[in-house]
């Protein structure tokens, strides 16, 4: 995948040029934390890095906000470059896992600290103070302690503390992880509105991929220092660039397979003993690709209804889970490979070992270039 | 309400061994101490069971009218050894803090090795460590050799028996008190607060000054505190790097006791000592809570 | 003082101190456990020849333990603070007279032994036992100067002595209020006793104008003389072991203006557990061939007559060792001085403080 699929055309405010940056491990290996990253972000964006631990993605946030150094590359922020910047010097703040509040500090001196030490005078920064805590929902608590609060109001001290400075971007290190389910998903709606009244870019790392699909413009999904594709939430979750981004992001039913015909409307994709079609039109004949289908791609066929104009499996079920409104079937193929479904509506009438018609279109089957 | 008797009782019997402990080993001292801070000297030491001002009015320079006339002597002396103790306390601290930071950036296997250097000289007695200052600090010892071989001086320097002397030595004994303390603070030390600081765009000096410093504080203090107290009590140092030149409060002590036998006055004079440690933790406490209660 | 036979005196300078710190604070201090044939003995540090212990011990078949002190007022302190279990001490004479009128010692009779037409009386200088019938007499030795031939080719007096520091070379003294006061006194002409308060003063502004000039107070001179760090230093009659290995370098004097003389005596406790064992060892210990066995290994004085015979040449007919008579005659021991040690005490810190 490549950038050159960016969907916004301002999207040069931070650039990243061939950054590289290799760990050595005590034992003696070499970890290629960053390897050749490129990216390209537009000044009000909410992008997110996401990929597993070990993916490179806290390092790329970490050389942005000046701790880490890079070995090699570029990178610049509206047309300056970042690197000659010592940390305390970069237009960017950070939100840090941890928090990182100042113990010692009222949440007042928290969030006024960076003000103060950039020479704000006091009137201003008392007002500053306010409003920052007022967006965040916890006016009129400058006088408590950090040690004072629970795990969420630190959260949005830390979250006041960064914007209060006007940051050209705001870094946020997987801010979210230490806080509840219901908590998460509430901050995770009230981060994107901040962010939208802000207008500023938000760099957001997490390994949570419902939290990157939720709140994004765009994700980076980063893997072993690459960048294995960047793109809207929904690019991402339906035309997965690659194997790694299918299986990271949501559950996915991958093929493996051979083009055995093609013509104007698509292929046929030959994969053991099933022929599946897509209505992929850049497919040559005998090029090897992976075909993936999300689970939620098929619906049930019983006697009553009709398979017209769709494509067929047949499968055995082997389990059942009631998900909410769905259930959620496990089947075999004849192949022997286990595919998931997705499908609404009733299924107690389904029993174990009982074979089953999935139905599903062609044009969502997504083929995949195989790689070897 | 049971229960809450019941956690007393509890409390009551966990606390007993430290209480009768510091009953036994300080306070019973310390009460004997007290004492006979207030009786007249026995002719042949010891003392004499019956009331006696002096001893007080004697170190605060009065005469006791018989043999001796006004002579604020030990004050002075009370005075050059807090000076001493202050000095000891400066120096380690310039010392030990920028290596403390060092060796808490190191690699666990070498910060381990280091800590086992620093609490090495603990596993000697300490009067022979000091001899192997005499031998360092002589005419013709190791410093000399080394800054005439570098060509920095051609007679050798006086450095056994002078005050400098006695300050090598005390900061050498006490580094690891005032290391260890603030060794410990550094570690626990959250490395994200600093980087916070630099992030929201303090300079380096203001980071250290703003969230550093107050951070490790509370190891500086406690590491002055355990270096200070000592040293104004210390009477080893200056007996074998001082001679008879570097006088301290705790050796007029050790005189008092030994070839005065004069231990009531010896008794005065640790209480006085005593006084100036408990006065200074006071103001140290009081300023804690006074911070405290600011918050 | 007098610790002879060792260089590490000033290490148990310290020792003494640290172990009152615990004798005052501890009242019960232990003492080794008592058996039928045993003897207890607390001595000064290296003052005694490990072999005249191993001959008793053949000898009698009384098992000799061995605890040492580093000074007259570490033993006391300890023995006020209720040590038990000790058999003899070894308290300088001052000292004796101090235990003496603290009712510490035991009365012995050893003047009765057949032995003691030995003991010099001269040597009987306690004033409380003038006749010998607590303690016999154990060691004695002056305080002269010790010095390093190769700086100083030859010293008489402690004029020259302190003259030395303005022709550039080191003086050390000792680290000790009792010698380093007495000297002053000497150099007046007065008694190492004295207690009036105008001699004291006189001694005081003498020590205090020496003060610049002296480089050192300690008792760890002697390896600083042998290194020349130091030209000249005053010490005990023991630093004449070292001037016997290395006669070249080094030589001891009593200077002529008179010197300070230590002596120790055997003494009994009161408390003595084992009493007839201690009575045989003092009365062991009054044969010529033993107490000549000790003097030889500490190179020190003898109270014993016939034992000066039976001593090596070296020391038997050195001068530092056995004085002549009018050599003798200026030598001071220190007497208890009452409440007059308030006056040293006072003198002492005035000169240790002075800058």
């Amino acid at each position: 995948m490549s950038i050159a699929f960016s969907h916004n055309p301002a999207s040069d405010y931070l650039r990243v040029r061939n950054a590289v940056r290799h760990f050595n491990t005590p034992e003696g290996g070499v970890v290629k934390a960053l390897d050749g990253i490129n990216l390209n972000i537009g000044q009000s964006e909410f992008i997110t890095l996401l990929g597993p631990s070990g993916c490179g993605k806290t390092t790329l946030l970490k050389i942005i906000a000046g701790f880490e150094r890079l070995d090699s590359g570029k990178i610049t922020l509206d047309s300056q470059t970042l690197l000659e910047l010592s940390a305390h010097r970069r237009p960017v703040n950070t939100v840090f896992q941890s928090y990182a509040l100042f113990p010692h500090m009222s949440v007042g001196d928290n969030v006024g600290y960076g003000l103060e030490v950039a020479g704000v005078k006091k009137p201003e920064r008392v007002q500053r103070i306010g409003e920052a805590l007022e967006m965040v929902g916890l006016a009129g608590i400058e006088k408590r302690l950090p040690s004072q609060l629970s795990g969420g109001q630190q959260q949005r001290v830390a979250l006041a503390r960064a914007i209060v400075n006007r940051p050209k971007v705001l870094l946020l290190d997987e801010p979210l992880s230490a806080l509840d389910r219901h908590l998460r998903m509430k901050m995770q709606i009230e981060l994107k509105n901040l962010q939208t009244e802000l207008g500023i870019c938000f760099l957001f790392v997490t390994h949570d991929q419902e939290e990157a699909l939720t709140m994004s413009d765009r994700i980076v999904v980063l893997n072993g220092g690459k960048v294995e594709q960047l793109g809207t939430p929904t690019e991402i979750y339906h035309r997965p660039a690659s194997r790694f981004v299918a299986d990271f992001i949501g559950e996915s039913n991958v093929f493996e397979g051979k083009v055995v015909r093609f013509d104007d409307f698509g292929a046929d994709v030959q994969c053991g003993e099933l022929l599946i079609r897509t209505e992929d039109r850049n497919l040559i004949t005998g090029s090897a690709v992976e075909v993936m289908l999300r689970p939620e791609q098929f619906t049930l066929l019983d006697s009553s209804t009709s398979a017209a104009g769709q494509q067929v499996l047949t499968a055995t079920l082997e389990q059942a889970v009631f998900v909410g409104s769905d259930h959620q079937l496990v089947c075999r193929l004849a192949s022997g490979q286990q595919i998931s479904a997705l499908v609404r509506g009733h299924c107690h009438h389904l029993q174990v070992g009982q074979p089953l018609q999935l139905a599903y279109s062609s044009a969502d089957v997504h083929t995949i270039p195989a790689v070897f | 309400m049971r229960a809450l008797s019941r956690e007393t009782t509890a409390l009551t019997l966990l606390l007993a061994p430290v209480t009768l402990f510091l009953a036994i080993f300080f306070l019973i001292p310390l009460g004997i101490m007290a004492v006979y801070s207030l009786l007249e000297p026995g002719l042949y030491g010891g003392v004499e069971w019956s009331f006696y001002h002096w001893n007080y009015g004697r170190i605060l320079g009065w005469a006791d009218g018989f043999i001796e006339e006004f002579d604020i002597v030990y004050l002075q002396v009370l005075g050059r050894s807090m000076g001493l103790a202050a000095l000891t306390v400066i120096s380690t601290l310039l010392i030990c803090f920028p290596v403390a930071f060092w060796i808490s950036r190191l690699p666990a296997k070498q910060k381990n090795f280091f800590i086992f250097l620093i609490t090495l000289p603990f596993f000697t007695s300490m009067i022979v460590r000091l001899y192997a200052w005499v031998l360092i600090l002589r005419d013709s010892g190791f410093a000399n050799q080394l800054l005439e071989w570098l060509g920095l001086i051609s007679e050798p320097l006086d450095l056994m028996f002078t005050g400098t002397a006695v300050i090598i030595g005390m900061v050498y004994i006490f580094i690891p008190f005032m290391f260890l303390p603030i060794y410990s603070s550094i570690e626990k030390l959250d490395m994200s607060l600093v980087q916070a600081s630099q992030d929201l765009g303090a300079s380096p000096f203001t980071t250290f000054r703003r969230i550093v410093l107050p951070s490790v504080m509370p190891g500086v203090i406690a590491g002055c505190i355990l270096v200070f107290i000592p040293s104004l009590g210390n009477f080893v140092v200056p007996d074998l790097l001082g001679g008879a030149r570097v006088v301290m409060i705790g050796n007029l002590v050790e005189q008092q006791f030994l070839y005065a036998r004069n231990w009531p006055f010896g008794a005065a004079l640790s209480m006085v000592i005593i006084a100036v440690m408990m006065l200074l933790m006071a103001v140290y406490l009081f300023r804690v809570v006074k911070a405290d209660s600011n918050r | 003082m007098k610790v002879l036979n060792s260089v590490s005196a000033g290490c148990q300078q310290l020792t003494r101190s640290l172990t009152l710190a615990c004798a005052v604070s501890a009242a019960a201090v232990s003492a080794p456990v008592m058996a039928a044939e045993e003897l207890n003995l607390y001595n000064w540090g290296d003052y005694i020849n490990p072999e005249v212990l191993t001959r008793f011990t053949a000898e009698t078949g009384i098992k000799v333990n061995l605890d040492t002190y580093g000074s007259n007022e570490e033993m006391l302190a300890k023995l006020q603070a209720g040590a038990t279990g000790y058999d003899i001490v070894f308290p300088s004479v001052h000292m004796q007279d101090i235990m003496s009128h603290l009712k510490l010692l035991h009365k012995t009779n050893i003047n009765q032994s057949a032995g003691f037409k030995n003991i010099d009386p001269a040597h009987l200088k306690a004033k409380t036992d003038p006749k010998g019938e607590y303690c016999l007499p154990y060691a004695w030795g002056s305080v002269g100067i010790v010095y390093n031939k190769e700086l100083v080719p030859e010293l008489n007096s402690w004029n020259e002595f302190f003259a030395l520091p303005e022709q550039g070379k080191k003086i050390a003294m000792l680290d000790d209020m009792r010698e380093d006061i007495g000297i002053a006194l000497i150099l007046q002409g007065e008694s190492v006793n004295s207690v009036d308060r105008d001699q004291l003063k006189a001694a005081q502004a003498f020590l205090i104008e020496q003060k610049p000039n002296v480089s050192a107070f300690t008792y760890d001179s002697i390896p600083m003389v042998q290194s020349g760090d130091i030209a000249a230093a005053q010490w005990y009659v023991g630093a004449m072991m070292y001037v016997l290995e290395d006669p070249e370098k080094l030589a001891y004097v009593i200077p002529e203006e008179g010197a300070t003389m230590y002596q120790e005596n055997m003494c009994v406790l009161n408390s003595a557990p084992n009493k007839s064992n201690a009575k045989a060892f003092l009365e062991f210990f009054m044969k010529p061939e033993i107490a000549a066995l000790n003097a030889a290994q500490q190179a020190n004085g003898t109270a014993n007559k016939a034992a000066v015979s039976l001593l090596p040449e070296n020391l038997r007919a050195n001068p530092a060792v056995n004085p002549p008579a009018e050599v003798m005659d200026k030598l001071q021991i220190f007497e208890d001085l009452g409440k007059g040690l308030k006056l040293y005490d006072r003198v002492w810190t005035k000169v240790r403080t002075a800058s």
